[in-house]
């Protein structure tokens, strides 16, 4: 049967009447067979321009309709609904691209570009032609999210989907939970106390009953799509039956290793069975392999001998299980820029130039000096102090080029806390510009200016070297023009934020893409910054770029509730235009199957011909140049429909 | 014997004939015979950033010309030279059009990548520290040197650098495979004050002060340099120094392949002694090195 179809020409204001002549795009395409109805308006997009399009479908008696206007990216979806108010399948409704590929690159050629419209709107009348109605595809939907990283991203983002009603695995590689944040002393902007503000979520968590908490654990492989992954999670052997141990805590004081703790930045001690921190959750301990005596050389035992409830197990071996889940969150955070690329400012040479996490587990009360600004050297009370901001940040040549965003304000804070415990020491920053956007943020930078009487140095530090037992600074103060001196106690380096080193690995099994250094690039900048590029995955917190505490929580409630949204469907609906089969045609040879990229072709065993998962498939047409028979083809994209499309563009 | 292209470069040939004539003794005992090039120019003693005029990079040009000719490596001892002839020849390999302009007006062909290397890098990559310390004869144990790299080693560090610039090793490596005691002080990869000696000589002696100062007071009783202008400006600037602070004790400054010839036991004419202004001949005496103590 012909097709009466409906061409809706939109000026876009001036955007294409001014370049396109409008009436001869109109007077042309309406002369054409099919079309029975032509038309343009200044905003088809508007409420009323929305209303001429409904109507004339109903007046005109339309089938098919195209809107020569912007690109589809843009409002496809708007036509697609206003199309179906008019009482049509919303996929024959097809926009022909007048405006990105058309009249803004062709300004200064316009009698050229009106030939262009004309050809643009002739060939996607050849596609409306051979349109069929399509039904989304609609697939299975498991209502369970996982989320990966337990930092302050993590948790809130798990809490908030939980706290739906819809249960949450949270999968953390740490022994414990927290994240950064735990290591922190004090917050900027109102300096709570980081443990007593992350403590309690830290415990809500692990009590959630819809949380189902996976410390010591990675996440391995991923497979499926929106609302069916298959997850392989690794839960390591920790040679302690969590489940079992009380924590009581007698066979972490009885191990005779001591290494570093990672907890404190190397600033103190642990034990080779350890919690990392004595407000761990779960505050239950495992056995670090590398460095416990019976697991590298057979000997001692001493902690499985004092563990009453015999917990300890030498034995325990990995393992690997398998969940499902509907939805997913990254949060897996952020490292600090590398110490060994620090060794311009002697971090590393010199024990007294620390970076600021550092700086903050000095200044925690249950840090390794008890909240003490002392000297790491020499344990001596700091009484000048030098912070240097933009370590690694907005340095294109030899570090990242990009501005880390907290560092001024932590900066700030560690100056603060600084010259409130030791009020006659002197604190100075060295800086390139203040950057405190953010609610109260100047005021409070101001604050440490004005009443502590902070010393802010507008210039770069040029040399740092040990001189006797202190820190020589040099640097400039470029508002004086003067060549700054300082005799420091101590250096504390603001160093950048930078992706986690496996940050492109985990991207991999995900299949969601990374930016150039490695955090998880989101779907629009601007209009969909928590959604990954593949559907249903979502990012929270500094995985996606560096972020504050505020950004970070506002990040992970916007994940969660995307997450909510999508479960509270029945099933995921996505794009009917998939690939097809014709069954007669087939011979099922698999050239399909190995073609798609998505996982998404089979041969069916019993017909030993080649079938379509209509939910995998993402339309791509991979497997129909692939098909020698040309027995695979996509819906409302068929071969015949794309050559009378070229054909119309000669 | 190994015969490797080197460029002497204008110094060397004029007031740091020491320099010359100890490294192609040092190398020799190596098996490794460094050959003038045959044709060689001013490197023109800085690499100038003024992009428009390719006039300014023709002297080193055209020494990488020659150098071509006579083989794929070129090894140099000044620093600046070594900068200088690196960086031209890096620009010349990586910017087509630039080249092309250059190679049209010289009326030369292009004949591929040359590699500059610094004799410092000659000794760590083509000999090795382990075979130099092997040919060591004389342990210079009693010497504490500080290395001094300058920048010109180092910085740009992409392009030039033979080490890490913050904190090299490959001079310390040196001095060590010749039994030396190294020195590490914090201001080995600082500016000696260079040109400004010409016009703000009270600049340069800052910069040497520091210098002296803290290798010194890190226990160094010497320095060692592989620069003509750099070994100048710390040698001649400490006139200066005792002038105005009569407790200021001078030290001697060494060229890398003056120590290295005696490690190796070469008979050093005086005349590569003569050359220092703060003569070294003293200083070997009383640390018991009894080929200097022919004065």
């Amino acid at each position: 049967m012909k097709k009466r179809i409906g061409v809706f020409l939109c000026w876009c204001g001036s955007n294409i009447a001014e370049v396109v002549d409008v009436d001869k795009v109109i007077d042309t395409v309406k002369n054409y067979p099919a079309v029975a109805h032509a038309k343009y308006y200044k905003y088809f997009c508007s409420e009323l321009g929305q209303e001429i399009i409904v109507e004339a479908i109903k007046k005109h008696k339309l089938d098919g309709v195209i809107i020569a206007a912007c690109s589809p990216a843009m409002h496809e979806e708007t036509f697609r609904k206003a199309v179906s108010r008019g009482g049509l399948n919303e996929y024959e409704c097809e926009i022909a691209n007048v405006r990105e590929q058309c009249s803004w690159v062709h300004r200064m050629q316009k009698g050229d570009a009106t030939q262009k419209a004309i050809k643009i709107i002739s060939s996607m009348i050849e596609k409306v032609k051979q349109n069929k109605p399509l039904k989304a595809v609609s697939s299975s939907l498991i209502k369970r999210a996982l989320v990966i990283g337990s930092g302050i991203a993590g948790m809130q983002a798990a809490l908030d989907i939980a706290n739906s009603g819809y249960p949450v695995m949270l999968v953390e590689r740490a022994p414990s939970i927290g994240g950064h944040m735990a290591q922190l002393a004090e917050t900027f902007p109102t300096l709570d106390c980081s443990q007593c503000i992350i403590t309690p979520k830290m415990v809500e968590v692990s009590q959630h009953p819809k949380i189902n908490l996976l410390t010591y654990s990675e996440v391995q492989d991923v497979s499926g799509c929106v609302g069916d992954f298959t997850v392989k999670i690794r839960l390591k052997a920790a040679y302690v039956d969590r489940k079992k141990c009380t924590g009581c805590g007698l066979c972490i004081e009885k191990c005779p290793v001591k290494v570093d703790s990672e907890f404190n930045q190397g600033l103190g001690k642990r034990k080779a069975i350890y919690v990392t921190s004595a407000q761990a959750v779960p505050n239950k301990p495992v056995i670090d392999s590398e460095h416990c005596l019976y697991l590298t050389q057979g000997k001692c035992q001493i902690c499985s001998k004092v563990c009453e409830i015999k917990a300890v197990d030498y034995k325990q071996k990995e393992v690997l299980i398998e969940e499902k889940f509907g939805a997913i969150i990254i949060a897996t955070g952020y490292d600090l820029y590398p110490d060994d690329k620090l060794g311009e400012y002697g971090y590393g040479s010199y024990k007294n130039v620390i970076s600021g996490l550092e700086f903050e587990r000095l200044n925690s009360a249950s840090g390794p000096t008890n909240g003490e600004i002392l000297r790491p050297s020499d344990g001596k009370p700091a009484k000048e102090v030098v912070f240097i901001q933009c370590i690694g940040s907005r340095d294109p040549e030899n570090g990242m080029p990009y501005c880390s965003k907290i560092c001024c304000m932590y900066t700030a804070k560690h100056a603060i806390l600084y010259k409130r415990k030791v009020p006659d020491g002197q604190a100075y920053v060295f800086y390139m510009d203040i950057r405190s956007g953010g609610k109260g943020y100047e005021e409070f930078v101001q604050q440490g200016i004005k009443e502590e009487n902070i010393l802010y140095f507008r210039g770069q530090v040029s040399k740092i070297f040990e001189e006797d037992d202190k820190i020589v600074v040099w640097g400039v103060d470029t508002l004086t023009n003067r060549k700054i001196e300082i005799e420091a106690d101590l250096v504390v380096l603001a160093t950048a934020i930078v992706p986690r080193d496996d940050a492109k690995k985990l991207a991999k099994l995900l299949n969601v893409s990374t930016d150039e250094f490695g955090f998880y690039r989101e779907a629009h900048v601007k209009l969909r910054p928590v959604e990954s590029t593949t559907r249903g995955i979502f990012f929270a917190g500094c995985a996606q770029g560096p972020k504050d505490i505020p950004d970070t929580i506002s990040q992970a409630g916007c994940a969660a509730n995307k997450i909510n949204n999508l479960f509270s469907q029945d099933k995921i609906y996505s794009e009917p235009m998939v690939a097809y089969v014709n069954e007669e045609l087939c011979r099922g040879c698999g050239l399909c199957v190995t073609a798609c990229p998505y996982d998404a072709r089979e041969i069916d065993s019993r017909k030993k011909i080649a079938k379509v998962t209509e939910a995998l498939c993402q339309g791509c047409g991979a497997c129909v140049s692939a098909c020698p028979n040309k027995a695979c083809n996509l819906k409302n994209m068929t071969m015949e429909q794309v050559f009378r499309m070229i054909d119309k563009l000669e | 014997m190994k015969k490797i292209p080197y460029f002497p470069g204008c110094t060397l040939t004029n007031k740091a004939k020491g320099l010359n004539e100890t490294a192609k003794l040092c190398t020799k005992i190596l098996d490794i015979e460094l050959v003038e090039l045959d044709n060689w120019y001013c490197c023109q003693a800085n690499f100038s950033t003024v992009t428009d005029n390719l006039m300014n990079h023709l002297g080193p040009v055209r020494t990488i010309v020659s150098a071509k000719k006579q083989g794929e490596k070129l090894v140099v001892l000044c620093s600046t030279c070594y900068y200088v002839l690196k960086r031209v020849n890096l620009l010349i390999e990586a910017d087509e059009s630039k080249r092309k302009t250059v190679f049209d007006f010289l009326e030369e062909e292009y004949k591929g990548s040359l590699e500059v290397v610094h004799f410092l890098e000659l000794v760590r990559d083509e000999i090795g520290f382990d075979k130099l310390k092997e040919k060591v004869t004389l342990n210079l144990k009693n010497i504490s040197v500080a290395a001094y790299y300058g920048c010109q080693l180092l910085r740009p560090s992409k392009d030039v650098g033979i080490d890490d610039p913050f904190s090299p090793t490959i001079f310390e490596r040196f001095l060590i495979s010749l039994g030396c005691k190294s020195i590490d002080y914090p201001f080995k990869t600082e500016c000696c004050g260079s040109f400004l000696v010409t016009s703000e000589t009270q600049a340069v002696q800052d910069c040497v002060s520091k210098i002296i100062r803290y290798a010194v007071k890190n226990g160094a009783d010497t320095i060692t340099t592989s620069c003509p202008l750099c070994n100048f400006n710390l040698d001649w600037s400490q006139l200066a120094l005792a002038k105005e602070d009569k407790k200021f004790k001078k030290i001697p400054i060494f060229y890398l392949t003056e120590l290295m010839a005696l490690a190796l036991g070469i008979d050093i004419p005086n005349e590569v002694w003569d050359e220092h202004v703060i003569d070294p001949r003293a200083f070997l005496e009383t640390k018991g090195y009894i080929l200097a103590t022919k004065k």
